[in-house]
């Protein structure tokens, strides 16, 4: 069934950005779970298939990770080893342990990101969401979106400097 | 001024463009190489750029930056790199399985209607035979009789009525073929 397939990738999406706003796998499944019985229940909500449906889950998902971290008013440290890379592995072990340890350092880096910050590169660099996308489901101006993106990319950078990882930019 | 108006939107949209592309100019020419530059909002359009959300105009202004200028081909090169670092982070596999074990959760599901049809038939047989058993006591008068017949058959008459509901609402769930 065509709506099961990219409704079911439309949830793992959610799910990954849930986590990792949260940094919690059960908050994160809670979340999605009522976001898309949200999304069931609700009239006005888009139908599964609607090309609208996908902003307006990450819209509920992100607005309830919110609520989740006001509540417990700090944000939990993510467990490193439930990320990886998806890039081609290496077969030196070598290089595969340096990948290793880029991830975990650009893992902890994002984590270093503010909520703000951290939402909308995972947004765009992650879920590969449009300006205007992002900006529905952030709720802001269009136009405001490149601008916080680019000072959220900034503050990732300058922490991954601080951690002495190579961003490879002519010197 | 109506915002919905093509004609200003485009006029507004053009000179908006126009002020960026500028923007980008004037930092052509006093762009420093301090690093807290950096951060002048004035070098945002090198993200729209690697996002492919600017005009062709301001596109062009920022190819010939990255060009010509070092800090700025320094910064471009290194948001790329970051970007590209952050697109490759994904959930593992495992991660996902257990996520959709957990969605899918076959076994509760089955252990939940098959309890829920236990209690269902346990329930009707306790109180039918209470029922039975009260009714032919012989030494229960007719009103004690008739006040636990009422009892029985209320809770009867409820559980009939939960079991109606929810097989209603499966019947009227559009969404029911969808994986949750």
């Amino acid at each position: 069934m065509q709506v099961s397939e990219e409704f079911e990738e439309c949830r793992k999406q959610a799910f990954s950005l849930a986590l990792r706003l949260l940094n919690n796998r059960d908050d994160a499944l809670e979340v999605v779970q009522s976001s898309i019985e949200k999304g069931i229940n609700r009239a006005n909500a888009p139908a599964l298939d609607h090309p609208e449906f996908k902003p307006w889950l990450f819209t509920v998902v992100r607005n309830k990770s919110i609520d989740i971290l006001r509540h417990q008013k700090r944000v939990r440290k993510v467990e490193h080893e439930e990320f990886h890379s998806s890039a081609p592995v290496s077969t030196e072990p070598d290089k595969n342990l340096q990948q290793m340890q880029l991830k975990e350092t650009l893992e902890k880096a994002i984590n270093q990101l503010n909520m703000q910050q951290k939402e909308i590169i995972l947004l765009r660099d992650y879920h590969n969401f449009s300006y205007a996308d992002i900006a529905k489901i952030l709720g802001i101006a269009n136009g405001s979106v490149m601008s916080r993106l680019h000072r959220a990319r900034m503050a990732l950078r300058e922490i991954l400097v601080k951690k002495g990882f190579s961003l490879g930019g002519e010197k | 001024m109506n915002d919905n108006d093509p004609n200003k939107s485009a006029i507004h949209a053009k000179a908006q463009s126009k002020d960026r592309a500028d923007l980008a100019q004037a930092q052509l020419v006093g762009a420093d190489s301090n690093d807290d530059q950096l951060d002048d909002p004035r070098f945002e359009l090198i993200s729209g750029f690697l996002d492919g959300e600017l005009t062709q105009q301001e596109a062009q202004k920022i190819s010939l930056l990255i060009e010509t200028d070092v800090e700025y081909r320094r910064l471009y090169q290194e948001l790329s790199q970051m970007r590209v670092e952050v697109q490759s982070l994904s959930l593992q596999e495992q991660e996902l399985e257990h996520l959709d074990r957990l969605f899918k959760e076959p076994v509760a599901k089955t252990t939940r209607i098959f309890g829920f049809a236990l209690v269902a038939i346990g329930a009707v047989v306790v109180v039918g035979l209470i029922l039975f058993r009260i009714f032919i006591h012989p030494e229960l008068g007719l009103l004690e009789k008739i006040l636990v017949g009422a009892l029985g058959g209320g809770t009867l008459l409820l559980l009939f009525s939960v079991l109606r509901q929810r097989l209603i609402n499966a019947k009227k769930d559009k969404y029911k073929r969808v994986k949750i």
